[in-house]
């Protein structure tokens, strides 16, 4: 094991110290959030009265709640939906040699590239025909199929390195491929599946221009639209903006701090390939 | 939960080799082809299929309103070739996305041997450097729209510190004002890419680093012929995700300077979003979205094919 | 704890969500659809929704579902929707020419609804009326005006000891002794590049239209160019403004809404800016008291002409699924009623001369100015184009940090007006 020493010291305070420029910004926003409009001193001088009358104006004013229901829905339907879809495709992606599979797998990394803005218009138009603008379901439809070609290259990367014996061993003891996809491999991928799980969603969470568009016209929104539309309200109170803010960003990271002893795991999993 | 998160990997981790070890002839599972159907529908659905009937609109003339619009061939594509702005963006997007690259990605590996250390606060600290990743861009760039302006918090910080000759106009200055962009983006994803490193990192066998240590190898030496050759994936996947996410960087410029001040920060995409919706010339922003996918796509498969040399190379 | 709790929380999540989504569904279905429904898009943020409700009140069991947006984001959802069918019944639409949702652009396509017939078309003073109609017809219920001036925070003036200027000279002068004084006299926030047209069209008012009231058809004959104009002269007095140090340090990095908290909080004299940010200023400073006033470009005060006028307004959608309630909500807009409780919410001025509104006393000025025939439209809306407004903001943003001139702007400018539409 390597020790504690002057230098392990001196390495802890370098870390620190960049801990705190890279939380600087996050002070700034907590510490105008819990200011009242009448507190004018500098933005980095600590708020000597702090109020929580901010947060629960901007929750009230800015209808927050049913962003907040919309977001969760969308964002827990979606991320279902692209992990289920993108683990059972990684498998054959990933055990299969043969000359579709890698074609497969080039398309969806092509997904990757693709700017949304050639998508854009002409998906509207099929969610126009069949009938899902202004709900949330146009938008789970959408981040299902968005999402996919990144969580494909996450779980194919991580099954790679995996080795195949227990799948054999599986078919051996007379399992079908779907059963051995569930019984075997899906237990195995769950340190990559917490990956796949985060990212996915701060990803979707954090997506403010496809639901501008896709629920406009409808009192539905999600929290960034919500957000941003409040941010045009009040345009100067910065106060009641980074209350609203701060109450935006709580719940993702509700989850990360969650799961944040995960991520590493299943990144790790898919490096050792 | 107090073990490291190391310690928790999966116990049928191997050496790679294990797994190609044994030639004898045994069952295969060939997992069947439909498996992938179903998320190869959905990504069709949602994006091939629209992208392939989007890019129709290149060669056009439509305004993105009228519905009298005529076929005009590659007209657009001749005119990106003339517009001065369309190759300023196209200047700004390399510059954010190699700049954004290099930076973002030597700050990560840094802080990713930072908490791979001995230290006390590793565990808080890895928590706490990832975090501005998951918060809302738009939210970053509205916060950071007050921080940086003139009586900001970071001038009010400098002030403080008496580095008043640091002070800038950060957003309102055209040749600061890219570099404000790139130092946002970092500060929010510099724990992204630390956390991909990190995961490189604990790869590497503790056996490995002791007995080097014990040859009496410094931690330089040790970083360079121990560590670097293994962090070789872990740098793949953190290129690859940061030039791409940099060349299609969009949200945080937009809310942030919206490409402003003149066309100082302006890059593909916020052109295109302008020439779309504001200048109502919808075919040309379509061409220029040809253009990012060509430049993304160019971009990353002539990295990725250096860096998957490299990969052999070094293992 | 780490296997049971994350399909537990998961799923504790999904039925909550779910749950309420479904309450939400049928929320939404309620309101959708039916005879009673209106749909309607706006910008009017703050103000809408007051009138909405009134209209709601006047109209009982009728339902308007509405949203609301900035300009940005407007522009691009209601192209969006209307190329695609799915525009709401009424919208907000810009006056004239020259902006990606004004009246002509939208008009020409065939995607609004004529609105010649209804009563108010008539009664509409002929500066309004000109931008509320394309090719003789009326497709823009235009319900206010504005205008651009020096809004000064009088608190602030009476503790530096200063009044406002009435001439060119005056306002050169005046913006050194308020700099001398430590409070700038003016707060400019062009990090938000529309802001950067204000000033420059406050001074375009008087320098170009007050000896040539026919400029624009000039223009558009091809006998006038920006270039060989008093444009040129106006934008040299910008930038003279500019150098004299009228405005605060940095106005690139400052924004719109750095700017209303200077002027609001008295750190500089005044702001220019159109009389909607008074309210803005007042939300801000409530004791405050803040004037608009005409900004001088001469050294005749009797020339001084004011930017004004009409402000967006709301059509109709020619494929609106519910036309009746669509054209009594505009009627409704459009009726003493609707207009006076509209621009009383916004700070501006009704376009219909006869509503019996009493105007805020800080827009006694405008008022005048209106009344006595003194004032012009703002530039843009008589573009044949969005690229000529869209160049002048970047290209004044470029001449304030060094990376443009007068010169070059105003000559590409002229070019891109010379595109045509």
């Amino acid at each position: 094991m390597i020790r504690y020493r002057r230098r392990t010291l001196a390495l802890e305070l370098a870390m620190i110290a960049a801990a705190l420029v890279v939380g600087f910004p996050v002070y700034v926003l907590v510490n105008l959030a819990v200011r009242p409009a009448s507190d004018t001193s500098s933005p980095i001088s600590p708020t000597t009265s702090p109020t929580l009358a901010n947060f629960t104006q901007a929750w009230q004013q800015g209808a927050l709640g049913g962003a907040l229901v919309n977001s969760v829905l969308v964002t827990v339907c979606s991320v279902v939906i692209v992990l289920a879809v993108s683990s059972l495709a990684a498998y054959p992606l990933a055990r299969v040699a043969a000359r579709w599979s890698r074609g497969t797998y080039l398309t969806f990394l092509l997904g990757l590239v693709l700017p949304f803005q050639l998508a854009a218009l002409p998906l509207y138009q099929t969610m126009r025909d069949m009938g899902l603008l202004g709900t949330p379901w146009a938008l789970v439809l959408f981040y299902s199929g968005l999402q996919v070609p990144f969580t494909v290259f996450l779980y194919v990367g991580f099954l790679r390195a995996l080795p195949r014996d227990f799948e054999d061993a599986a078919l051996i003891d007379g399992c079908t491929s779907l059963q051995g996809f569930r019984y075997v491999v899906l237990p195995m991928l769950k340190p990559i599946t917490v990956t796949a799980l985060v990212l996915n969603t701060v990803a979707i969470w954090n997506d403010f221009f496809t639901p501008l568009l896709y629920l406009s016209g409808s009192a539905q929104q999600t929290m960034p639209v919500s957000i941003a539309g409040f941010v045009g309200q009040y345009v100067t109170d910065w106060n009641l903006i980074f209350a609203a803010l701060v109450i935006s960003i709580l719940p993702v990271l509700l989850v990360y701090f969650l799961l944040q002893r995960s991520i590493i795991n299943g990144f790790a999993g898919g490096l050792r390939g | 939960m107090t073990l490291a998160p190391h310690e928790q990997l999966p116990d049928h981790d191997r050496p790679p080799d294990a797994k190609r070890a044994p030639k004898v002839r045994r069952a295969r599972t060939t997992p069947p082809w439909w498996f992938a159907l179903p998320a190869l529908l959905l990504f069709a659905f949602v994006v091939l299929v629209p992208s392939v009937r989007g890019v129709y609109y290149a060669f056009t003339d439509w305004d993105g309103l009228d519905p009298d619009f005529s076929f005009i061939g590659l007209d657009n594509f001749s005119d990106i070739l003339d517009d001065p702005d369309a190759m300023q963006a196209i200047w700004h997007t390399l510059l954010i996305a190699v700049s954004i690259t290099v930076v973002q990605n030597a700050v990560g590996l840094l802080l990713a041997l930072g908490v791979n250390s001995a230290i006390k606060s590793r565990n808080a600290l890895r928590v706490f450097l990832f975090a501005p990743a998951v918060i809302t861009p738009i939210v970053t760039a509205y916060l950071w729209r007050n921080l940086l302006g003139p009586d900001g918090a970071v001038n009010s910080l400098l002030g403080a510190a008496g580095l008043d000759g640091w002070q800038q106009d950060w957003l309102g200055s055209p040749q600061v004002a890219l570099w404000s962009v790139i130092g946002v983006i970092v500060w929010q994803y510099a724990g992204y890419s630390m956390v991909i490193f990190l995961a490189g990192l604990q790869s590497v066998p503790k056996e490995i680093h002791e007995a080097a240590a014990i040859d009496g190898a410094g931690p330089v030496r040790r970083f360079w012929s121990v560590t670097r050759p293994l962090l070789a994936p872990a740098l793949t996947i953190n290129l690859m995700l940061s030039i791409i996410g940099g060349i299609k960087l969009f949200d945080q410029v937009y809310a942030l300077t919206g490409g402003g001040p003149g066309h100082a920060t302006d890059t593909l995409s916020t052109l295109i979003y302008k020439d779309a919706f504001t200048l109502g010339e919808f075919g040309y922003s379509i061409a220029l979205a040809v253009v990012l996918t060509i430049i993304v796509a160019v971009v990353s498969t002539g990295q990725y094919l250096v860096l998957s040399r490299n990969e052999r190379a070094v293992s | 704890m780490k296997t049971r709790t994350l399909p537990a929380l998961i799923a504790a999540v999904t039925s909550v969500a779910v749950l309420a989504a479904c309450s939400g569904g049928t929320r939404a279905g309620d309101s959708g659809g039916g005879s009673k429904t209106l749909t309607l898009a706006s910008v009017d943020q703050g103000s809408v929704e007051d009138v909405v409700k009134a209209f709601e009140k006047a109209n009982p069991g009728v339902k308007v579902r509405y949203t609301t947006s900035g300009a940005d984001q407007y522009q691009q959802q209601i192209r969006t929707q209307l190329s695609s069918g799915t525009a709401p019944d009424v919208m907000s639409v810009w006056p004239g020419n020259g902006n990606p949702g004004a009246t002509v652009v939208l008009a020409k396509p065939g995607y609004l609804r004529d609105l010649s017939d209804q009563s108010w078309a008539a009664k509409m003073p002929d500066a309004i009326k000109t931008v509320a109609q394309y090719e003789g017809k009326t497709y823009n219920a235009i319900f206010g005006q504005n205008g651009i001036g020096a809004v000064y925070n009088e608190q602030a003036m009476q503790k530096a000891g200063l009044t406002a200027p009435d001439t060119w000279t005056d306002l050169l002068a005046f913006c050194k002794a308020a700099k001398a004084k430590g409070t700038p006299a003016f707060a400019l926030g062009n990090q938000d590049n529309w802001v950067t047209q204000l000033v420059l069209y406050a001074l375009v008012a008087t320098t170009v239209y007050g000896p040539d009231r026919d400029f624009d058809q000039q223009m558009q004959a091809g006998q006038a160019t920006f270039a060989q104009s008093q444009w040129a002269t106006a934008l040299d007095k910008y930038v003279t403004m500019e150098k004299t140090g009228c405005f605060q340090k940095n106005p690139l990095g400052t924004n719109y809404e750095a700017s209303q908290a200077l002027a609001a909080s008295g750190k500089t004299l005044g702001i220019i800016q159109g009389n909607w940010v008074i309210a803005l200023l007042k939300g801000k400073n409530p004791k405050g008291t803040f004037t608009l006033k005409a900004l001088p470009a001469t050294d005749d005060p009797s020339q001084t002409l004011i930017p004004a006028a009409a402000g967006a307004g709301y059509g109709v959608n020619a494929k609106a699924k519910n036309k009746e309630l669509a054209l009594k909500f505009v009627n409704f807009v459009m009726s003493h009623e609707g207009m006076n409780l509209f621009v009383k919410k916004q700070g501006g001025l009704p376009s219909l001369p006869d509503t019996g509104y009493v105007a805020d006393p800080s827009l006694a000025e405008l008022s005048k100015f209106i009344t006595s025939d003194r004032t012009v439209p703002f530039m843009d809306q008589l573009w044949p184009n969005a690229k000529v407004q869209q160049t002048m903001l970047s290209g004044l943003q470029e001449i304030f940090s060094g990376q443009s001139t007068p010169e070059k702007l105003l000559a590409e400018m002229d070019t891109d007006y010379k595109s045509g539409s």
